[in-house]
Parts: C-alpha cells; sequence; structure tokens
C-alpha cells in the first residue's frame, strides 16, 4: 500500500483538493468561490494555494471577465491523480484495520 | 507520516462534505435562471390580470409557451455546458431537451385532468392550484437539490395561500408581487455562493 500524499493530507488542502476534483475535468472555479465554499480567509487560502500549486496540483489561471480581475483555480492531471491515490490510501487504511 | 483510523475516516468524511457542496453549488446554479425565467412570467401575466384582465388570457397562454420553449432551450444549453466540461455527460444535452418536453406533456396531462375532475372552477381557483404545485415542486425538488431551493418553494406557497384565502380582490396583484417576486428573489439568491 503507498503512503499517504503529505502535500494533500493536510485538513485545508485536502478539502480544497477534494471541491476541486468534483468539478469537471476543463471546469475551473473562481478563487471568490472557492474561497466561500472552504469559509477560510484570503490568508489561509493563499497559503494553501501556494502549498498545492507547487506540488503541481493545482493551475492558478489569473485573466480579466470585462474590466474586472478574475482569479481562477484547478486541479491539474497530476492532482487529480494524487488525490485519488490519497483517497485510495484512506480507504485501504480502513479496510484494512 | 503515521494516519489513524480515525483522521482516515474524518478525511474521508471530509471529501464526501466538499463533493456534497460542488453538487449544491451546481444545483442552485442551474436552478436559478428557471426560477427568475418563471418568476418574471408570473409578475408580468399576474399583474395584466389584475389591470387587464381582457388581456390575461392571451398573456397567460404567451407566457407559458414562451416559459416552456426557453425551460427547454436553457436546459439543453446547460446539458451542453456539463458535457463540455465533463465528456462522461456529453450526451446529456440531446437527451434533456426531448425529456423536458415530455416532462412538461405530463405535466399538461395533470392539469387537464385536474380541471376535469373539479370543474367547475373559476379563474382565481384554478391559477392558485397551478402556483402551488409548483412551489411545493420547488420544495421537493430543494429536499434533494438544497435547502435554499426548499425555502424559496416554502415562502411562495405561503404567499399563494395568504393570497388565496385573504386577498381576494387583489390576489391577481399579490401573486405577480409576492409570488414572482419570490421567485425572481429566490433565482438571485441561488446565484450567490
Amino acid at each position: 500500500m503507498e503512503g499517504p500524499d503529505e502535500v494533500i493530507h493536510q485538513s485545508t488542502r485536502l478539502r480544497i483538493s477534494a471541491i476541486l476534483n468534483a468539478l469537471g475535468a476543463s471546469e475551473l472555479m473562481e478563487f471568490s468561490t472557492l474561497k466561500a465554499l472552504m469559509g477560510a480567509s484570503d490568508g489561509n487560502m493563499a497559503t494553501h494555494l501556494t502549498a498545492l500549486e507547487k506540488a503541481g496540483y493545482i493551475a492558478v489561471t489569473k485573466d480579466f471577465l470585462g474590466k474586472k480581475p478574475r482569479t481562477r483555480v484547478a486541479l491539474t492531471e497530476a492532482g487529480r491523480r494524487a488525490f485519488a491515490k490519497h483517497v485510495a490510501y484512506l480507504k485501504a487504511l480502513l479496510d484494512a484495520q | 507520516m503515521q494516519i489513524s483510523r480515525d483522521e482516515a475516516a474524518q478525511a474521508l468524511a471530509d471529501i464526501r462534505d466538499a463533493r456534497g457542496r460542488v453538487n449544491q453549488l451546481h444545483g442552485y446554479s442551474d436552478a436559478a435562471p428557471f426560477l427568475i425565467l418563471w418568476g418574471l412570467i408570473w409578475l408580468v401575466a399576474n399583474s395584466t390580470t389584475q389591470f387587464a384582465p381582457d388581456a390575461a388570457n392571451m398573456t397567460w397562454l404567451t407566457g407559458i409557451i414562451a416559459g416552456s420553449v426557453l425551460t427547454v432551450v436553457l436546459a439543453t444549453a446547460q446539458a451542453r455546458q456539463r458535457g463540455s466540461r465533463d465528456i462522461s455527460r456529453h450526451n446529456e444535452a440531446s437527451q434533456m431537451g426531448a425529456r423536458l418536453g415530455m416532462t412538461q406533456g405530463v405535466v399538461l396531462v395533470f392539469f387537464i385532468g385536474l380541471m376535469a375532475i373539479v370543474w367547475p372552477f373559476d379563474a382565481r381557483q384554478f391559477n392558485a392550484l397551478i402556483s402551488l404545485f409548483w412551489a411545493c415542486a420547488y420544495m421537493a425538488a430543494g429536499i434533494w437539490i438544497g435547502m435554499r431551493l426548499f425555502w424559496i418553494g416554502a415562502i411562495t406557497t405561503a404567499a399563494i395561500l395568504f393570497g388565496y384565502f385573504s386577498l381576494e380582490q387583489y390576489y391577481a396583484l399579490w401573486m405577480g408581487l409576492a409570488g414572482g417576486g419570490s421567485l425572481i428573489a429566490g433565482g438571485l439568491w441561488l446565484r450567490r455562493v
């Protein structure tokens, strides 16, 4: 059994990954929507999104909607694979004991 | 890194909760335009019934036909968007229009049967029955999609019953403002995260 993914397992990052993993393959989520779903502060979100981005698990896209700046995030293919592996590990851990 | 059984169970519960939140968000954003559309139709047609009763039948007929067509168009567009996001759902769009059209046909049969059974009735009674049917349908949908939709249906139901039993003369105006208004406000509320 492979070990847990230390980047994903942290509680906030796990929930961020779970939310983004529930989106369609090419779907992006606005930062403000993700923050509202998480009920987290800007600073807390930024810290954990940076950790996920450094691991290559999420992609952050910045653009403009009209004149309004917009930040959107999505799980990368590597992020989806890592999340699936981590979930499989958690399930295996429960089944094994 | 060691993870206990309790931690693993908690993590899986957090993942299920997160997935539920995203499904609810999608459900709300899908339902919002329909509530706004039908709220506008209720507002215009009921106001016409109150202030220009001669034009009421034509306004309702136009509103219901336009609303039904737009409902199919909107639902098909939403299914197409879901299909472009998720390849496993790319066939949904082609089935959505036909299924919605058939569902509207079933509802039409229900109301024709209802009219035949409870005849004779006046326009106010029929308006209240149809409106109550849809408001309760929103409540029922809310039980599955999310409580915001349930409360929109509940408030609309309360408005219909209050208007029917307390505001006989101004029932249509009340239904336009309170019934249509609650659907429009509810649709806008669903668009907020």
